[in-house]
């Protein structure tokens, strides 16, 4: 009953009010809302990288090399003197734009062709399913490094070697969705009473399939953040002197015993971003009761 | 079941053919041409000579033709040589496959048996209950980390805790069983663990759906102790979607396989692949990804006839 009093006085302030109905989302779904939470801070810090960083990400400092982490230099210097947290703002900045801006592709192509394969079927079906069948009989990882190698290690090549790798898996989404969604009776409905093939697929089905695309998208984002990592890790991704969470890693790699720093605070980032995520990932996957979809 | 046999298998050649194909038609997206790559650029070579050479390579005939005298050694088991050693491709590429193949099913068997088959039951057993959300939580952590630096981190604390180093020279296990198994064992588990939330799920899943059907509900009517209804009846039902999806997983890992052998420095297929890239020696590329690749497609035919043929089912569903 106390509890309730409370409640009821804070209705009048609209900012308590606000915090109270936050507080009790919070508790009902604590993950996605700590999910959702760390994730806005990481990509305040992306989107603003100068108010978080202290150093320049790329200016070196010989006197100051090897140094551990301190007051000064919170998570340590690197090989050149360069502040590692500073470098790490930046690399998340490049990280995370890396891996929306080649999943937002993957996304367009992938559910459009889905979607078309899907709801046409016949010899289209075909091909397309033929090709995206062996795009997805590659191990992810091993796809991006062979294209982003042939094609030359830069930052562009690495976004379009995670946009192929991807896509197959929004056309798989999409296409099973829209095959699912074709056979109701409101498509059927709606092709009698004269509807386009652009507006049913418009209007009717992409809205239907929309949840499946959301959960596909946060699941290919965290992976695409790990894909990402590992390129630049092995010097297929950003090239030096730009810093990406992979890059980082990779330098320090040849010192792991010498300064441990240098490797274990970008992978700590790169973790907690893919964790939370997964996390929010996870819950959609629940709550937007997926299986509806398909089934 | 015949007949879902030979629909499966040759579903499965048209895309090995297509993944051949594609591999091939990859090699010609490299910028600038073959000859350029081959020839040292100081050395002088006037544009008469270059073509000279592109005709002894066969590079002046029309595509279709090189695919097809590429494709037909490709069958006979020839890879070409490399560029930079001049050995054959398949003579590099043999003994670096069983590093790998070694290395993913070791990682395999940790993240099935004992990673995603206790913690799967664990979760079905508690549903709902704190134990499924620790699950939960912990499988969804182990897909998040990204499995190179779970390689280092392990480096680092066996280096700094035990005085482990990883060992510089690769020992086959019929030489020194335990010297291999000990080098083995840590990307062992950093492939492992990063491969083990999908089998997690699935365990979980399973069990769950078999936990409801009658003859569990029987079982326990007559007095069957709770965990002997788990090991008894809920886990051999449920198993056959769990050993389908470890093969699955089997070839999951074998992309992470090419970071973690970078970074523990065993000489499998992935750290051939990538001093291959980094030297842009594109018939050992070629070879490399064709090899896994192919190997991947045959694995899921053989996996889902292996389910069909376990479940009687799905083969009947299917045709």
């Amino acid at each position: 009953m106390k509890k309730y009093n409370n409640l009821k006085k804070n209705q009048n302030n609209k900012i308590s009010s606000l915090l109270v109905s936050l507080k009790l989302y919070f508790l009902r779904e604590p993950f996605l809302s700590f999910g959702i939470f760390i994730l806005f801070l990481i990509t305040l810090i992306s989107i603003f990288p100068d108010y978080f960083a202290s150093f320049d990400p790329r200016e070196t400092n010989a006197s100051t090399s090897f140094k551990g982490p301190s007051i000064t230099h919170w998570f340590g210097t690197d090989t050149l003197g360069r502040d590692i947290y500073s470098r790490v703002i930046y690399g998340t900045r490049t990280s995370l734009t890396v891996a929306s801006i080649s999943v937002g592709i993957s996304l367009v192509i992938g559910s459009f062709l889905g979607l078309i394969s899907g709801y046409y079927g016949g010899i289209i079906d075909q091909i397309l399913g033929r090709l995206m069948d062996i795009i997805f009989s590659l191990p992810a990882l091993l796809l991006a490094i062979v294209i982003s190698g042939i094609l030359g290690p830069s930052l562009k090549n690495a976004v379009m070697a995670i946009a192929i790798v991807y896509t197959p898996h929004f056309f798989r989404v999409a296409r099973s969705g829209t095959i699912a969604i074709s056979a109701r009776p409101f498509v059927l409905s709606s092709k009698i009473i004269g509807a386009t093939d652009f507006r049913i697929l418009v209007d009717h089905i992409f809205p239907n399939i929309s949840a499946l695309l959301i959960v596909q998208t946060t699941v290919s984002f965290a992976y695409a953040i790990l894909l990402e990592a590992s390129l630049s890790f092995l010097g297929l991704g950003v090239q030096p002197p730009n810093p990406s969470l992979g890059s980082i890693l990779n330098d320090g790699r040849p010192f792991l015993q010498l300064t441990p720093w240098m490797s274990i605070f970008p992978g700590i980032v790169i973790f907690l971003s893919v964790l939370v995520i997964n996390l929010i990932g996870d819950t959609l996957r629940d709550r937007l009761d997926i299986s509806q979809g398909i089934r | 079941m015949s007949y879902y046999v030979i629909k499966r298998t040759l579903y499965g050649l048209v895309t090995a053919f297509g993944l051949v194909l594609l591999v091939f038609g990859l090699m010609k997206l490299i910028p600038g041409s073959v000859v350029n790559q081959l020839v040292d650029q100081s050395a002088g070579f006037d544009q008469k000579k270059l073509a000279e050479i592109e005709a002894f390579l066969g590079l002046d005939r029309p595509w279709y033709v090189q695919f097809g005298t590429w494709f037909r050694d490709f069958l006979m088991g020839d890879m070409g040589y490399s560029w930079r050693s001049r050995i054959a491709v398949s003579q590099l590429l043999g003994p670096r496959l069983f590093v790998t193949l070694e290395l993913a099913g070791l990682a395999t068997l940790i993240s099935v048996i004992f990673i995603g088959i206790p913690n799967g039951l664990l979760a079905a057993n508690y549903k709902s209950k704190w134990q499924d959300t620790a699950v939960r939580v912990f499988s969804l952590a182990a897909l998040s980390v990204p499995v190179f630096w779970m390689g280092s981190m392990l480096i680092l604390i066996f280096s700094v805790y035990f005085n482990w180093s990883p060992p510089l020279t690769w020992v086959s296990p019929t030489d020194d069983l335990w010297a291999n198994i000990s080098m083995m064992a840590l990307p062992a588990i950093a492939l492992g663990l990063a491969g083990a939330a999908p089998l997690v799920r699935m365990t979980r899943n399973s069990v769950l759906e078999v936990k409801g059907q009658n003859y569990i509900r029987t079982a326990r009517s007559i007095g069957n102790s709770e965990i002997k209804i788990l090991f008894n009846h809920a886990l051999p039902n449920a198993s056959i979607p769990i050993i389908t999806s470890a093969g699955l997983q089997f070839g999951f890992l074998l992309g992470g396989v090419v970071v973690i052998e970078e970074v523990f420095a065993l000489p499998g297929v992935g750290r051939l692949l990538l001093q291959a890239i980094s030297q842009r020696d594109f018939p050992v590329v070629q070879a490399c990804i064709l090899t896994i690749g192919l190997f991947l497609i045959f694995l899921n035919i053989f996996v889902d006839i292996l389910y069909a043929y376990l479940d009687p089912r799905i083969r009947f569903i299917k045709e």
